[in-house]
């Protein structure tokens, strides 16, 4: 039995030498994490700057807006991802040594309302009232009068309709629940849930994640979720079409231009945390958000800022910006992109 | 001799002293002996259903994950968004790298405290408290060795690592060792360690010549099991090594791939490619623990032969 | 032929002092080593409580009666996730327990060929073996889509009745026990198995003496003979699925909700705490899951302990052919 020991101890220590040997000399890894709406996206970009170049390396942990805000905080990333930008209480949490933060808006997505109701020939109308009594429970059944009446042509099951919502802190949430604030005070209705990266749902169930929640409205007959379109459309979820602040029904599209037309002169604010509740264009789909990077003003490691200052300016070049719009992500406005450089150049080592 | 048993078919003599076997009769149509047919099927039922969600388990690999074996899933790196291809070279390789670490802190550590409680002090309160706490820690839910190991070695660190993560492994897998390790010496015979302190050895020269080496394959089986459940934990890598999307850079304070967390995040992805790969992933993670998991039973198999061939 | 001592060629000598002192040592190592066991447990213990801090201090015991989850409001309780880890192992291992006995007696009895035995034993630990992330995916594609017809069945023509009032929509409380009670199986058999092969041939032959059925003997004689260890197996088993994490987070639902109905979603001490985790970010909202986190500590803690007080005579009975003989 000896033998048996010796084997062992030889094919760890091979191991270990093969791991070691496989490994290109200490190369440097930048480290980010956050929101998941984005994440697809930014993955395919870091994977594709590697390949072009494999001393580029770049890992994004999607774990959640909050979550990522706190790797931030913590210094367990070099840099954030939070759909939800950050507040003011969470900025003033910053280390002193990060200088301030800057928020970078790397691109902007459109949130829809997936569904699993099998059998409908077109996409369910849903008006502005039915979409906000639906997620808090006070329309509890797909042949809703409210629901029916936008759809005359579908035939809607009698089926109790099952909420799926967020079960970490996500800027999906965020931006999601901004909007329903901002439709419910149009209307003058309540809404209970509040505005936040998590907050208290009526009844619903939960999953991680926009990927958790879109596996899990397929999965549940009935169901209706808020998730990021590239999403919805990846896993052939039916998407609502929501009626916007000019009473048109818009269809979120993979053109992207409905998403466009709302963000459209949105006032951009000093530091770039634009957001845009209740769009006002005619044609514009009602909820989309932009999505930040979260980066330090000063990184004590000159490489690193450097790095990852060439990182954010790559990937506003148009071969980049072209796989956004393939994955279903908005463009952004001009105005916004040329701030955005103008923002990039900040990021500098500490003095 | 045993009395003749009433499902047992052997062949048995047609006497037994004053007792006439032909005159035993067995029924069926008795209640009592029907209760008991029944009751047997039922178990054999139930028994065998109980084989059933293995089989279901590696059928669902197979048919789902199968299909992407191939040179290239050893080879490459996990494909983003709406690529195609791609691989899991850099999971594997983590796996291996975090369960080494695991392993260097869980062995000797489990070795020589199951040396302890088997040899330097067995019977003593100490011990007593110490094999307690191993069998408390073996049922120490997973998620919480990750939050120790993210709080002790993540936030002082300054970062995810394959140590913390090695670390939040080891948590679970020594006490399995520390407790085998104990079996498997006591179950070596006296006579030969008494033989040894009458040639003048010491206790530590009786472990290292004797205890360990007769017990090697009973202390193999229990690092093979540890080795196992430390390749297919999730939950403990999740806040302490994260992911990531590159080659092993060589660099041990870095987040690291692995299977296991490769598999939780792909299995949600919206992209049929991503998912394909879990699947694959899963497969290949379950193969590796099966292989650990059976190599552990056939030690012990064989070393059971060899002590019965001896005595 | 043994020669006399003085003529071998001497290997048996006294330890030299060096020996000694590495004997010294050396068993000074292995103390340490099995003292850092007692060590981490008490560590995991003291960690967790002292982040719990904050949060017991803030909201006491009404912590774990209160339903309320709103991290934004600053309102915590884990009542619906100490529900569904009570109301999720419970099933668990009654299933667990049902199918591990039947298996454990099947591997007892002669019903089949030594071999045979030896590859069901072998299945059943394989199963202990799978990741819990495999398993997770299992539940979510074979089990559920497996047992929706029959829960959804159940919940049309039995609705009135509070444990089917809700239909199995896709995760759930059901899903998860069944995949929970695989997951132990083979704690629960493995236990059991060994404590009923324990019990004295001589009692069944006697049994069969007097004219006993095979099951009139395993039902009056084998088990309640072999009691103690079959109730240690299932709290070692209630012990284990108490604190399962992926696959649970995976498929009970992450609903903050006490519900009567065996197919509504729920939520776990331990899948909180693995949704969560990550993002607690104030040590009001840490303290709130690290004070969820300690309730669970102290519940496995118990139940194990509790395992091994009814096991604890069976352990002593092990045949340790080191010390047989020995002091006692």
């Amino acid at each position: 039995m000896k033998n048996s020991a010796h084997l062992l101890l030889a094919l760890a220590v091979t191991l270990l030498g093969v791991v070691e040997c496989g490994a290109p000399s200490a190369q440097i890894t930048l480290q980010g994490s956050g929101a998941t709406f984005p994440a697809p996206l930014y993955k395919r970009w870091f994977l594709e700057y590697y390949q072009q170049d494999h001393a580029h390396r770049v890992n994004y942990s999607p774990i959640g807006s909050g979550a990522g805000i706190r790797q931030f905080t913590a210094g367990l990333v070099g840099f954030g991802a939070s759909d939800a930008g950050m507040s003011q209480k969470e900025i003033a949490k910053l280390p002193s040594a990060y200088g301030g933060v800057l928020l970078l808006p790397m691109t902007a997505g459109v949130i829809v309302l997936s569904y699993n109701v099998p059998g409908l020939a077109e996409p369910i109308r849903l008006s502005r009232l039915a979409y906000i009594k639906i997620f808090q429970r006070q329309i509890t059944n797909w042949n809703d009068e409210e629901i029916a009446k936008h759809n005359p042509g579908l035939a809607l099951p009698d089926q109790n309709i099952t909420v799926v919502t967020r079960a970490d802190s996500s800027g999906t949430t965020y931006a999601f629940t901004l909007h329903m604030a901002a439709v419910a005070k149009a209307l003058g209705v309540e809404w209970a849930p509040g505005v936040d990266k998590s907050v208290a749902w009526k009844e619903s169930i939960a999953a991680q994640g926009n990927d958790g929640v879109a596996a899990l409205i397929q999965l549940t007959p009935g169901a209706i979720g808020y998730i990021e379109f590239g999403y919805a459309n990846l896993t052939g979820l039916p998407m609502a079409a929501l009626e916007n602040r000019s009473h048109v029904f818009i269809v979120p599209d993979a053109n992207g231009k409905s998403g466009e037309k709302a963000l459209e002169g949105a006032e951009i604010p000093e530091d770039l945390q634009i957001e845009v509740p209740d769009p006002q264009s005619a044609e514009a789909y009602p909820i989309v958000t932009y999505t930040w990077v979260l980066s330090r003003r000063h990184y004590d490691d000159k490489s690193e800022a450097d790095e990852l200052k060439a990182l954010w300016l790559h990937c506003l070049d148009d071969p980049q910006q072209r796989v956004a719009h393939e994955l279903g992500y908005v463009r952004m406005p001009p105005q916004v992109v040329a701030r955005l450089r103008m923002e990039i150049q900040k990021i500098a080592a500490s003095p | 001799m045993t009395l003749a048993n009433s499902s047992t078919a052997f062949a048995t003599p047609t006497s037994v002293g004053k007792v006439d076997l032909g005159q035993l009769e067995r029924s069926l149509r008795r209640p009592r002996t029907l209760f008991s047919f029944c009751m047997s099927a039922l178990c054999a039922l139930v028994a065998l259903l109980a084989a059933v969600p293995l089989l279901s388990v590696l059928f669902m690999l197979v048919w789902r994950g199968a299909a992407r074996f191939g040179p290239a899933l050893f080879t490459e790196l996990p494909p983003a968004a709406a690529m195609t291809g791609g691989g899991i070279g850099n999971a594997i390789i983590g796996t291996v790298l975090v369960v080494l670490v695991a392993a260097v802190i869980s062995i000797p550590v489990g070795v020589l405290g199951g040396v302890y409680l088997a040899e330097i002090n067995p019977d003593g309160a100490a011990a007593g408290v110490v094999r307690f706490s191993a069998k408390l820690l073996t049922g120490l839910p997973s998620i919480l060795a990750g939050v120790f190991a993210y709080t002790t070695v993540v936030l002082v660190t300054g970062r995810f690592s394959p140590l913390a993560g090695g670390i939040a492994l080891a948590l679970l897998m020594f006490p399995i060792i520390m407790l085998t390790t104990e079996q498997a010496i006591l179950s070596v015979g006296r006579e030969i360690s008494e033989a040894a302190v009458g040639m003048g050895a010491t206790q530590t020269q009786v472990v290292y010549q004797i205890l360990i080496p007769t017990a090697l394959p009973g202390i193999l089986t229990g690092v093979l099991l540890a080795l196992a459940r430390g390749a297919g934990e999730t939950a403990p890598l999740l806040f302490t090594m994260t992911f990531s999307d590159y080659w092993f850079s060589g660099q041990l304070m870095e987040p690291t791939a692995s299977l296991a967390v490769l598999i939780f995040n792909f299995s949600k992805s919206p992209f049929e490619n991503q998912k394909e790969i879990a699947w694959a992933a899963s497969l290949i993670l379950v193969l590796i623990v099966l292989v650990l998991t059976l190599g552990g039973r056939v030690l012990s198999w064989r070393a059971s032969q060899r002590k019965g061939a001896s005595v | 032929m043994v020669q006399p001592i003085q003529e071998q060629r001497s290997i048996a000598r006294p330890p030299t002092a060096r020996e000694l002192a590495l004997d010294a040592s050396f068993k000074w190592v292995t103390r340490t080593f099995a003292g850092l066991t007692t060590l981490v447990v008490a560590l995991v213990v003291l960690l967790v409580a002292k982040q719990a801090m904050p949060a017991m201090l803030r909201y006491g015991p009404g912590f774990v009666v209160s339903r309320h989850w709103d991290a934004g409001k600053g309102q915590f309780g884990v009542l619906p996730e100490i529900f569904g880890t009570l109301l999720s192992s419970t099933i668990g291992v009654a299933l667990a327990a049902a199918f591990g006995i039947a298996v454990a007696v099947f591997l007892t009895e002669e019903f089949i060929p030594r071999w045979l035995q030896s590859v069901l034993k072998t299945v059943i630990t394989l199963l202990a073996a799978i990741p819990s992330v495999v398993y997770g995916l299992w539940g979510i594609f074979v089990v559920i889509p497996a047992i929706r017809p029959t829960c959804n069945w159940l919940h049309g023509h039995l609705g009135w009745i509070p444990l089917f009032s809700t239909p199995l929509l896709s995760v759930g409380l059901m899903p998860a026990s069944i995949v929970l009670a695989v997951m132990i199986l083979p704690t629960v058999t493995a236990v059991s198995r060994d404590s009923i092969a324990a019990v004295d041939p001589l009692l069944r032959e006697a049994a069969f003496g007097m004219g006993a059925t095979r099951w009139e003997t395993i039902l009056g004689v084998t088990l309640p003979t072999s009691k103690r260890g079959i109730y240690g197996s299932i709290v070692l088993g209630l012990g284990r699925a108490l604190g399962e994490t992926m696959a649970l987070a995976m498929l009970v639902g992450s609903t903050n909700v006490i519900s009567p109905s065996l197919f509504s979603p729920a939520d776990t001490l331990a899948a909180l705490l693995a949704n969560k985790f990550p993002e607690a970010a104030s040590p009001l909202d840490l303290g709130a899951l690290m004070y969820a986190a300690l309730v669970l500590l102290v519940l496995t803690l118990l139940v194990n302990m509790g395992g091994e007080w009814v096991m604890r005579d069976g352990s002593r009975r092990d045949t340790s052919a080191r010390h047989k003989g020995a002091t006692k």
